[in-house]
């Protein structure tokens, strides 16, 4: 020990040292930062980057469905599922079950059960978020979340028996969710994200969600459906379901360019965005492709048609069409005639009066091979190639056909076919003789924007051009004629054309008294655009299309004229509207294609 | 003793000393009374540290607290209240006279020990993570390692601060060491090394300030540490936190855990940090972060900037103290100042270099910075204690006209 009179001087200079040796020693510590967080700064932000990122694979979002114009049918939003895994339940079920009951929406007695079985059990599927935060705020043990995708259709009924409907696992069960699933089919998505040291996600506040901006994975479906004309369509059928206390409805719109189908309108239907909650309804079915019926008068164009093309008639024969005839000993009588009468009728008269014995004596001049041909040339017995899902090709006879056969078929009884087939068919007659296959999809489309199916235009030359024009001629006669069937459906300044069918409904083999009622109707008729058919699935305050389907038609083509901006062929039939277009007067010369713009 | 204000050591009174018979007896005179205020960097530096620490805590915490307690505050509140009543503390400390602690050492010293002692009382001491470190009073929970700190700093200075000190013999003087040994193995068994290692270090800092020969020094300073890696390399925990240290990697879900989680911290901090609050490492990562790791989560949010800034705040209050040690008027002051600061820097130093692996893992706090009420209340004491030291400093405008006081 320093025994000095001045400790004082000594001690300082120990300070000195000490001081020395703190600043060494804050400075090795300084180094070994500085050596930490600038050499090794890559290395060790690589580790934490390791650690604190975590990927996590989520049910990936199912392929949306739009229609035509990029519009959105149906499209999956983020949803929570909310589980018990019993193992780590801490605290008694029945306290749990009334914290729970109120927010999930459940009664706390039917919850409790859940809550203290032995198994994992979801609570309730799919809600929304702000429901999964009010339960992430509970902090219940042993009670998880779960993030899926829920299966929206923002235009809820809209187009439903068409689109389908997906199950709780968003597998689709109907329509194109069903038909087209693989292609939709979101399969899982890799997402990273940042968790704390217990694996639990980062960075996730109301607004911040980083989970919905990540892309789909998953294909787009666009289909051939007009929104617009799709919901026209439906807003007409339910007009004319009340209309008539029908049982159903369908309303087709096709396009001829490409055979587009802009409206597949089924009546009733049901909410798809429902079907999880309030069950499976059978309304959800598109029975306009799954359902066949006897297309009754409907088929005498085609039997017409048939006739014309094999050159066993022509436009102006005149045909003795007596009013009952035997074939093979069973009658075939027209409807409000007297027996034993004889009318001379052409073809386009045949039509107009819609003559059992006349399509029967034309149809029996072909020999029943050639006439069985034509009619499958037509697309009656086999399904088209829309796509939908359980569409079902009809009932066309296998031959040999029994002369009594032939005739029945002739006048549309003994075969059956699927609204779209009749539309399909129409097709040739009023597209100068080329049949064009109904097209439901558009394209899929990659989520990167690639077209990865496209399905082209089908289409096939089933009656002569001569022979198509004639009986679109015929069919003009049937609504411009005063004495057709749906004259009630002439608009003034258009061109209209059809035929009505009004056709008796098979119930379990028998003719039960009531009707399918149905419209084929084009649009114009001198320069065919659109194929629109409407029909009635027994109308209970009036049996013939003239009163059911017919009004129907005029309507949807009246809003189509609208929505298309078709300009009247026959301006000088407007002089007497009120309403005339002033633009009508002067034509362009060339009219913009309404289908494919 | 008969000056009223310099009260013996305990010992004996002291007679005549054979080596010190020929110089004539000096008779220690009192100055009267502190003659100036303290000193404000100083006082800036600990309200720096306090607020640095809250807002710290508040960031290290938050994410812990919320998921376990509820409440992201839980911890800074409890920290706001430490601060609160470490205020109170600081400003008592700076209201006694240093003059007359001695008075007190001697109880303050016996309970210190029996506080220590308690720690491994059955329904008194509260035992944690295998260590007795807390003492449960009256539902307060603190540690007596964190009291006997500044005490043994006290009791050391007016020891070795003593102006006859030098003419005991030297088994008096051994003997005097007894009460320090005594906390030193109280805490080393509790087992709390890391603490042992900081208190150790302030008694040889004061023991080498107070001028023990460089030969002893060195002899004590070696044996120490030979000791302590004997001890170390003897205890199995404690030789896995040297193989740990040495190579982290060998098992980073185990015993490397700690360090690497550390490391990444701060290395992924970089030079500007990720931002206050951003620190991805407190989630759980990190063990400790709000207490001993809070350096890791500081160098993350903050970067190297950050940790040169604390470093030089810590840098600074060691040359704040050294200043007062330098410009106090006596030894014992001298000594108090470098044994209050060293305390507290050396605990700093031992946990910023645990943090950043430059040395072995020990558990230990960093002082004003982590969580932990007991020691925020006992180090802004301390710091009242230097403050009120400082207050004697013969500053330099003093020095001209009081010619024999100021330093060689």
């Amino acid at each position: 020990m320093p025994t000095s009179v001045t400790p004082n001087a000594a001690m300082e200079q120990r300070i000195r040292l000490f001081y020395f040796a703190v600043m060494v020693g804050f400075m090795i510590v300084a180094g070994r930062c500085a050596y930490l967080q600038f050499y090794e700064n890559t290395k060790l932000k690589d580790i934490a980057a390791r650690q604190q990122k975590k990927i996590v694979s989520i049910a990936g979002k199912r392929g949306t469905i739009t229609d035509r114009n990029g519009h959105k049918l149906a499209l999956d939003v983020r949803a929570y599922s909310i589980y018990v895994d019993p193992e780590y339940v801490e605290g008694s079920p029945q306290e749990m079950a009334t914290q729970l009951s109120p927010v999930l929406a459940i009664p706390a007695d039917k919850l409790e059960p859940l809550l203290a079985g032995k198994s994992w059990r979801y609570l309730k599927r799919k809600v929304d978020e702000a429901v999964m935060k009010q339960v992430k705020d509970l902090k219940l043990k042993g009670i998880g979340i779960i993030t899926e995708n829920r299966r929206v259709y923002p235009h809820d009924r809209l187009g439903a028996s068409l689109i389908g409907f997906t199950n709780i696992d968003n597998q689709g069960l109907e329509g194109i969710e069903k038909s087209f699933d693989a292609y939709l089919q979101g399969g899982t998505e890799k997402v990273s994200i940042l968790t704390d040291a217990h694996g639990n996600e980062l960075l996730r506040t109301d607004g911040d969600l980083p989970f919905l901006t990540e892309k789909s994975k998953s294909n787009k479906v666009v289909l051939t459906i007009d929104e617009n004309v799709q919901y026209l369509a439906e807003r007409e059928l339910q007009k004319g379901m009340d209309a008539t206390k029908a049982d159903r409805g369908v309303a087709i719109v096709m396009g001829l360019e490409n055979g587009d189908l802009l409206a597949l309108a089924t009546n009733p239907v049901a909410n798809p965005n429902e079907i999880a909650t309030a069950g499976w309804s059978p309304h959800i079915k598109n029975w306009a492709v799954t359902d066949f019926y006897e297309p009754g008068s409907t088929m005498k164009i085609f039997t017409i048609a048939a006739a014309l093309d094999a050159g066993k008639t022509s436009p102006d024969e005149v045909i003795a069409c007596p009013t009952l005839i035997h074939v093979d000993r069973w009658p075939v009588h027209d409807h409000h005639q007297p027996p034993g009468r004889v009318r001379n009728l052409r073809p386009i008269e045949i039509l107009e009066v819609s003559s059992n014995t006349g399509s029967s004596i034309l149809g029996r001049r072909m020999s029943a091979e050639q006439h069985r041909n034509i009619l499958q040339r037509f697309g009656f017995g086999t399904a088209t190639h829309s796509g939908l899902n359980g569409e079902v090709g009809g009932i066309l006879p296998k031959l040999p056909w029994a002369a009594s056969r032939q005739s029945t078929v002739s006048f549309g009884q003994g075969i059956a076919v699927t609204p779209l087939q009749i539309v399909t068919a129409a097709s040739a007659m009023v597209n100068r003789g080329i049949r064009v296959e109904p097209r439901i999809i558009d394209q899929i489309v990659s989520p990167d924007g690639k077209v990865i199916k496209a399905f082209p235009p089908i289409k096939s030359r089933t009656l002569s051009e001569s022979s198509a024009n004639a009986m679109l001629g015929m069919m003009q006669q049937v609504v411009e004629s005063p004495k057709g069937t749906a004259h009630s459906a002439k608009i003034p300044g258009y061109v209209m054309g059809g035929k009505t069918g009004t056709a008796d409904k098979v119930v379990n083999g028998r003719y039960n008294g009531d009707v399918m009622s149905s419209f084929v109707g084009v649009l114009p008729a001198d320069n065919p655009k659109f194929v629109i058919f409407v029909l009635f699935d027994a109308p209970k305050t009036a049996h013939y299309a003239s009163m059911t389907a017919v009004p129907v038609y005029k309507e949807i083509a009246r809003n189509l004229i609208t929505y298309y901006g078709l300009q009247p062929s026959r301006p000088d039939e407007l002089k007497d509207y009120a309403l005339a277009p002033a633009a009508s007067i002067s034509l362009p010369s060339q009219l913009p294609s309404p289908v494919n713009p | 003793m008969s000056t009223p204000s310099m009260p013996p050591p305990n010992q004996p009174p002291l007679q005549a000393l054979p080596s010190e018979e020929s110089q004539p007896r000096r008779r220690y005179r009192a100055p009267a009374g502190p003659p100036g205020h303290v000193d404000f960097p100083l006082l800036n530096i600990i309200l720096i540290l306090v607020v640095i620490g809250l807002v710290s805590v508040f960031s290290a915490s938050a994410h812990v607290a919320q998921t376990q307690m509820g409440d992201a505050l839980h911890f800074v509140k409890r920290q706001t209240f430490g601060a609160a009543l470490g205020l109170v503390a600081m400003l008592l400390a700076l209201r006694v006279d240093v003059y007359k602690l001695p008075q007190w050492i001697k109880p303050l010293m016996y309970l210190t020990i029996v506080l220590l002692a308690c720690t491994h009382l059955p329904g008194i001491g509260v035992t944690a993570k295998g260590s007795s470190r807390w003492v449960n009073l009256f539902g307060f929970v603190f540690q007596p390692s964190e009291i006997a700190k500044p005490i043994l700093v006290l009791y050391l200075s007016s020891i070795l601060g003593h102006p006859y000190y030098a003419r005991y013999p030297l088994k008096q003087r051994l003997e005097m060491l007894a009460p320090v040994g005594a906390i030193l193995g109280l805490v080393l068994f509790q087992p709390d090394l890391g603490s042992t290692i900081a208190i150790g270090g302030a008694v040889v800092v004061l023991y080498f300030v107070a001028g023990l020969p460089y030969w002893k020094f060195i002899s004590l300073v070696s044996g120490a540490a030979v000791s302590v890696f004997i001890l170390s390399w003897t205890t199995s925990y404690q030789k896995a936190r040297i193989t740990s240290w040495l190579d982290p990697w060998s098992d980073p879900q185990g015993t490397g855990y700690h360090l690497i989680q550390s490391m990444i911290a701060i290395g992924s901090g970089g030079f500007m940090g990720n931002g206050f609050g951003q620190s991805i490492q407190k989630l759980f990562y990190l063990p400790e972060q709000h207490t001993d790791f809070i350096f890791a989560v500081i160098s993350e949010e903050f970067g190297f900037l950050g940790v040169l800034t604390l470093l030089g705040i810590f840098v600074w209050l060691a040359q704040r103290g050294v200043t007062i040690g330098f410009r106090s008027p006596t030894p014992y002051l001298k000594l108090m100042a470098i044994g209050l600061s060293s305390m507290v820097v050396s605990q700093a130093f031992i946990n910023l270099a645990v943090v950043s692996g430059t040395i072995p893992t020990t558990g230990i706090t960093l002082p004003f910075i982590s969580f932990g009420s007991s020691s925020l209340i006992v180090n802004m004491a301390a710091m009242g204690l230097l403050l009120n030291v400082s207050r004697y400093m013969i500053r330099p405008s003093q020095s001209a006209a009081a010619p024999a006081a100021p330093p060689a």
